[in-house]
């Protein structure tokens, strides 16, 4: 008997465990990171500088 | 001394284990400092339903794309440009201060003066919880707060001096975080310097032209042909101008650029204290003490009713009850979608989960309560009823004579001290003055 209640605290707290461990990892839904080519980047700076805007 | 049972002391073991683990687990998950910009995912959501048929998602390359090119332009949140184009006399420099985007930007590195914060990072320090790294108003503490902050990239301004559709004012924007708005979440930064308040000042700015470029941006991939990407690098090296390819490219370079990013998105922003609509000087009767300060106020009272149509939003006890199932513009944004019910959670679960706030009804000011959030000085009351408050359905009183504007703000300003049983009184007497 003692044993039994022993493993139903045991898994009790292993619950609790992932129970705090989930609500700290949850996370609102946001929008993704801005994704970006750095190469490009650069070259469309300088067509930029290049571009005859008259 | 007493002993704990060796099988006590095993369960509290584990217990002091477990707990111990949670709370690495609390820090180890949380979400790290944001670094990068977000992409404006609810914006493309909405051109993709608008746009693309069955459910489809434009190309993951199209957002890389555009990422490159607001990075082109505008930087990153560390390395913020102002996006110039021509090599001198360049709109944006006429605008935004290089210096001003730098110490705005950043980490916070702010140090304690003697007079204030000398500033590094304020935007970070004083800004982003609630608006944002990218000024999308979906900052950490945004959702919990109401009314929402402000979503700056859509490029609307609540409380200026300039009319509806026109870009707000340096001195509006530092006056607003001079006094802050009363009845929301936004403080007064009264006590920060002169200097800082210009460099967030600048940085707000900055923030909404690469808002207002990027949604042009997402409303260009309609009109792209499948495949095609929006500015075609590898066509610049081509010399033959009569060339397709050539000839695109260079479209797409004045359609974006100079159209795009240039006269629609940093030209807004020139003069725009040229733009500041005159508040005319108030009649001497706007005097409490003036004899026919009275007569105002029932002028004011009369035109509340009918002519200004202020309680059909504003309820007729002035509570603010009139119309309470309206969405402000940086709602209306996306719930106008289609499939989308603001009021029925599944049909935009997928905006949600891009990152919208759920859409929350905007309320009609509560008159009685005396606190204005544009400023409850005569001449805030006025410009809000003449001019109308940006992206909210609270029109310009467009028909409405400087002395009937005049005669409604003093009723309002009188409203805190009427109670609710005399003002529906007014509103019945009114009635039966307009039956007769």
């Amino acid at each position: 008997m003692g044993v039994l209640n022993s493993s139903t605290k045991v898994c009790k707290s292993i619950l609790l465990f992932f129970f705090v461990l989930m609500a700290g990892c949850y996370q609102q839904p946001s929008a993704e990171n801005l994704q970006y080519d750095a190469d490009a980047v650069e070259e469309i700076r300088s067509q930029v500088k290049a571009m005859d805007w008259e | 001394m007493r002993r704990l049972p060796d099988n006590r002391l095993k369960l509290t073991a584990i217990r002091l284990a477990a707990c111990c683990l949670a709370l690495v687990g609390l820090a180890g998950c949380g979400e790290p400092p944001q670094t990068v910009f977000k992409l404006n995912s609810v914006e493309l959501l909405k051109q993709e339903k608008l746009f693309l048929s069955g459910g489809q998602s434009f190309d993951d390359r199209y957002s890389t794309e555009i990422g490159t090119i607001l990075t082109a332009f505008f930087g990153t949140p560390d390395q913020p440009r102002v996006p110039k184009v021509l090599p001198e006399e360049d709109p944006a420099a006429e605008v935004l201060s290089q210096e001003k985007l730098d110490a705005a930007a950043g980490p916070v590195l702010s140090t304690l003066g003697d007079n204030g914060y000398h500033g590094k990072g304020l935007y970070r320090e004083h800004c982003a919880h609630c608006h944002g790294i990218t000024g999308d108003g979906a900052g950490r503490t945004a959702r919990s707060l109401n009314p929402y902050p402000r979503d700056f990239r859509l490029g609307k301004f609540k409380f200026k001096s300039t009319p509806l559709r026109s870009m707000p004012t340096d001195d509006d924007m530092m006056q607003l975080l001079v006094k802050g708005v009363p009845g929301s979440s936004m403080p007064s930064f009264r006590g920060l310097l002169k200097s800082d308040l210009e460099a967030l000042v600048d940085y707000v700015k900055y923030l909404t032209m690469r808002g207002q470029y990027e949604r042009y941006l997402m409303a260009e991939l309609s009109n792209l042909e499948e495949g095609e990407p929006l500015i075609n690098l590898t066509a610049s090296g081509v010399q033959d101008e009569d060339d397709p390819a050539k000839e695109k490219y260079l479209d797409s370079m004045f359609d974006l650029v100079g159209e795009g990013l240039v006269e629609d998105v940093v030209e807004r922003w020139i003069d725009t204290d040229d733009n500041r609509s005159e508040v005319p000087d108030a009649p001497a009767a706007m005097l409490l003490d003036h004899p026919d300060h009275q007569a105002l106020v029932d002028q004011g009272r009369v035109l509340y009713y009918t002519g200004g149509n202020c309680a059909q939003c504003h309820g007729e006890s002035v509570a603010g009850n009139g119309q309470t199932e309206t969405f402000d513009d940086w709602t209306n944004e996306w719930i106008k979608s289609p499939g989308v019910d603001p009021f029925a959670p599944a049909t935009y679960a997928d905006f949600t989960a891009a990152g919208a706030l759920p859409p929350r009804p905007i309320l009609p000011r509560n008159l009685s309560s005396g606190e204005f959030r544009g400023g409850g000085q005569p001449e805030d009351i006025y410009l809000r009823i003449a001019n109308g408050i940006e992206g909210t359905p609270m029109p310009a009183a467009a028909t409405l004579e400087s002395d009937q504007i005049w005669a409604l703000v003093a009723y309002v300003k009188a409203l805190p001290f009427i109670d609710v049983d005399q003002r529906l009184r007014h509103k019945s007497v009114n009635d039966n003055a307009i039956a007769k």
